[in-house]
């Protein structure tokens, strides 16, 4: 009681904090589910080619969901981080231009592409709202995942599949595979401009699902080296193609069920 | 001291409000435009370089600009500013000028690249033809020059690029902060810096690219002019060299143009350039914006 204007300040300061940081409504917390549609593994290339696959499998890092620009619930959840939070995939380095993140996924995980029906890929979070594209991350692989004889054989991606085409009544085959990496760096690893408006609720279903016939649409598979399989590395001309294709945004599909997961 | 302290803290609370009141200090904005010294002098320069050998020299660099804003969290100042046309091989030259700008942080600065008008405004050299085929053409950065390889001679480049972009949120290249400070009566010189080597980057998205030119030289036709529309004939996942076998660089290997991580509408190099070409705008020199596109 000896610096009586002192506290009175100190009281006046705290409880207008206290006013504006409960003056503001925060995001109402959201849960989902994130699935897996797997699928797709025959189709034909631009390039004329029949493609059968046998697998096709990816390993990614994270499924980041942005509220648009200007968002006040998910942006004042980043600088608050009251209750339940918006979990933020990301250090030092702000990955996502300073988006704030709806409900997110964090993996990593093993996709296999190929398989049938929904594969349940785990929980999200975050909160109620509006959403303004998604981006694919991928990140240094998991030890198990790392090696040569992993389910990816140490890649990021790996395909294995034949193509086959006539030529002048002549058939053609190629039986094929090989995989592709993602190096961290700039924004070398991520898909970003994912296709995504739906508002999301308290709860509900993302499923994701990936256009393989996007990756080998431009493939010309007869300038593959001959092996076989004939391997496709990064520099080849398959292998550039699939690269493309891979990270081309328009081939990745993210949908979204209200309810309960 | 007790009550001396209590009409103290009386006495600011009563004049914080009045001070408020008061006429707030003012001082006056400056914007340039400037193409750096590759717009003036071309590729290489100052360490900047083509990986394959080539020296381009620029006669037009042609950038439509529009609608410089700046903002604090009270909300956005008014300036006008109208459209505008500036020939940055012409060399820095000023775009707009205000006077009683409340002097203070405006942490938000934009503006705009945008194709030109009727009304656009010609500044320097610029002609009313040259304005009139960027409209006709949609271009809001129309890029002439030319390239020369000492093997493989010289090309003519007549890029007009359609860009629609809005850099917000721009970063102070001078001093690295959110936006700028405009000093009691004093001026503020700011600067909308348009970055040109982006757009013969071999990458969109790695952290580091070198520049190239053979993928432009071979979409060429025969009049060894390069055009957005030749661009195109170079698909990204199929790119030809000059001599219209597969695209390699001096050791061999292929060549690879990486788009950026947000896709293409195309896989072709002229939807590269155009991703490319959409950041060319910076802030002060190095500082960079965020780009928002196809918003007009």
């Amino acid at each position: 009681m000896r610096h009586p204007p002192f506290v009175f300040g100190v009281t006046l300061c705290v409880a207008l904090t206290l006013f504006a940081a409960c003056g503001v409504t925060r995001g109402e917390p959201a849960s989902a589910e994130l699935a897996l549609e797997g699928g797709g593994g025959r189709f034909t290339t631009a390039t004329g080619w029949d493609v059968v696959l046998d697998e096709a499998r990816l390993v990614i890092d994270g499924l980041h969901v942005f509220a648009p620009a200007g968002d006040a619930s998910a942006a004042l959840e980043r600088v608050l981080w009251l209750g339940p939070s918006v979990a933020l995939a990301h250090g030092g380095h702000d990955d996502f231009g300073g988006r704030a993140t709806r409900i997110e996924w964090l993996g990593p995980a093993l996709l296999d592409l190929l398989g049938e029906g929904p594969t349940p890929l785990g929980p999200m979070s975050g909160s109620v709202g509006a959403t303004d594209g998604a981006t694919l991350a991928f990140g240094p692989l998991p030890a198990d995942l790392a090696t040569a004889s992993g389910p990816t054989h140490g890649h990021h991606a790996f395909l294995r599949g034949t193509a086959s085409r006539e030529v002048d009544g002549a058939p053609e085959v190629v039986r094929f595979e090989g995989g592709l990496d993602f190096t961290v760096g700039g924004t070398e690893h991520l898909i970003e401009a994912i296709a995504m408006t739906d508002r999301v609720e308290p709860e509900g279903r993302f499923t994701l699902s990936f256009e393989l016939s996007r990756w080998l649409d431009q493939a010309r598979f007869e300038r593959l080296a001959a092996g076989d399989p004939a391997l496709i590395t990064p520099s080849a001309q398959v292998g550039i193609a699939w690269d493309l294709g891979l990270r081309d945004p328009m081939g990745i599909h993210l949908t979204y069920e209200r309810g309960t997961p | 001291m007790n009550r001396t302290a209590t009409l103290l803290s009386i006495t600011l609370a009563l004049l914080a409000p009045l001070a408020s009141g008061c006429p707030e200090p003012t001082g006056s904005l400056r914007v340039d435009a400037n193409g750096e010294a590759i717009a003036t002098m071309g590729l290489p320069i100052d360490g900047i370089a083509f990986e394959d050998g080539w020296s381009v020299s620029f006669e037009h660099v042609l950038a439509s600009v529009q609608n410089f804003s700046i903002a604090d969290g009270s909300g956005a100042f008014p300036l006008e500013a109208p459209s505008s046309l500036v020939d940055l091989h012409e060399g820095p030259r000023t775009i707009w000028q205000y006077a009683s700008v409340p002097a203070r942080r405006w942490p938000e600065v934009g503006y705009e690249l945008a194709p030109p008008t009727a009304a656009t405004r010609l500044l320097g050299g610029v002609t009313e033809a040259q304005r009139d085929a960027m409209i006709a053409s949609g271009a809001s950065l129309h890029v002439l020059g030319t390239a020369s390889h000492p093997t493989h001679g010289s090309y003519q480049i007549d890029l007009a690029l359609p860009l629609d972009v809005h850099a917000e949120h721009c970063e102070s290249g001078a001093d690295g902060t959110a936006g700028i400070v405009v000093p009691t009566s004093g001026t503020r010189v700011s600067e909308m810096t348009i970055h040109l080597d982006h757009l013969f980057l071999q990458s969109a998205r790695a952290e580091a690219s070198v520049l190239r030119f053979d993928a432009w030289a071979a979409a060429a036709g025969p009049d060894r002019v390069v055009t957005l529309e030749r661009l195109a004939r170079q698909e990204l996942a199929d790119l030809r060299g000059i001599d219209g076998g597969p695209l390699v660089d001096a050791e061999g290997n292929p060549v690879v143009y990486e788009p950026p991580s947000s896709g293409l509408p195309e896989q072709n190099l002229a939807a590269l350039v155009v991703a490319l070409a959409d950041t060319v705008g910076h802030f002060e020199g190095e500082g960079h914006c965020d780009y928002h596109t196809g918003e007009h």
